[in-house]
């Protein structure tokens, strides 16, 4: 399910500029990922950024995790497209200035390529 | 501590219907079929019991409808903070609208729920014409290895034995009508 997450590099990236929403997983001090144990008793078991204490471990957040955090948190949309399976384009709309920042350039052979180039490219500007 | 993540999960009618679609990809977290109204609808595997079924990711649901080749897109409208959803047809980008053919604008939810359904519908399509192509093709072979009568006599004996098994009988029904169909 490790693609289900953003990479170790982005998710540090990500505590630098701020992202502090309750994730499902992190990244162990080995870098390597981790969901949390849930109990059906409570509701989903998440922590956030803020509450880790153990030093060396970063929040994983989901890669829709962060297309949402930077629409609501940073008015940038980062849109994802594709007409083939293996055949991915980003592009970054800013909402506050109504403007395309970030036109589709260079293509990519899958999805969390894409978005990982599109996430450091969003990160630019916040 | 943080709980409130259910945003992050496809609602349980979708999870039903992706489940029915064949979705068989790796989830942390389960529904129990029939609790969908209970605050504790997720649970973990090892909790998991046989009444249950996956509950995918919203990123998860759309990667098993892009491999299955229906794109779509999520993309934000003129109108501040909206959003517009799109799917890619044989005709190209077609936006979804409302009934008078203006494109309609959702909330980032909205929109992802919206695409999600309309995924799920054209799934659905592209599932019922795959069966139709296969049933064609089944038609074909039977008028060539037994020619029509015979061909027909045996649709219907396999209609009346699904009929007595109280079995679905859309198969046959479809295959007599095709060899009908091509014969007459």
């Amino acid at each position: 399910m490790k693609h289900l997450f953003v990479p170790l590099t982005i998710a540090k990236l990500l505590v630098e500029k701020g992202f502090n929403e309750p994730c499902i997983a992190f990244y162990d001090y080995k870098s390597e990922l981790t969901i949390f144990e849930q109990h059906p008793e409570t509701n989903i078991t998440c922590y956030k950024n803020s509450e880790v204490r153990q030093e060396g471990n970063v929040l994983a957040p989901l890669n829709q995790q962060v297309i949402e955090w930077f629409a609501k948190e940073h008015k940038i949309y980062i849109c994802i497209d594709s007409i083939r399976e293996d055949y991915f384009l980003f592009a970054l709309w800013s909402f506050t200035g109504k403007k395309n920042i970030h036109d589709e350039g260079e293509s990519f052979e899958n999805y969390n390529d894409c978005l990982t180039n599109a996430i450091k490219e969003a990160s630019t500007f916040i | 501590m943080e709980k409130e993540l259910n945003y992050l999960f496809i609602p349980y009618e979708q999870a039903l219907e992706l489940n029915k679609l064949g979705f068989n990809e790796k989830c942390s977290f389960y529904w129990s079929i029939g609790y969908e109204d209970f605050k504790q609808i997720l649970s973990s595997e090892k909790y998991q019991k046989g009444n249950s079924i996956s509950a995918p990711l919203y990123q998860q649901a759309f990667k098993f409808f892009t491999d299955k080749g229906l794109m779509y897109c999520i993309n934000p409208s003129s109108t501040f903070g909206k959003y517009q959803v799109g799917f890619l047809g044989k005709h190209g980008w077609e936006l979804i609208k409302d009934s008078d053919g203006k494109n309609l604008r959702y909330s980032y939810e909205e929109a992802e729920t919206s695409c999600l359904k309309k995924l799920i519908t054209l799934c659905k399509e592209q599932q019922n014409k795959s069966n139709l192509d296969l049933i064609k093709a089944d038609a074909v072979s039977m008028i060539d290895e037994y020619g029509k009568e015979t061909a027909i006599t045996l649709a219907n004996s396999y209609i009346e034995e699904c009929i007595e098994l109280k079995g679905d009988t859309f198969y046959w029904e479809q295959l007599k009508k095709l060899i009908i169909e091509y014969t007459s």
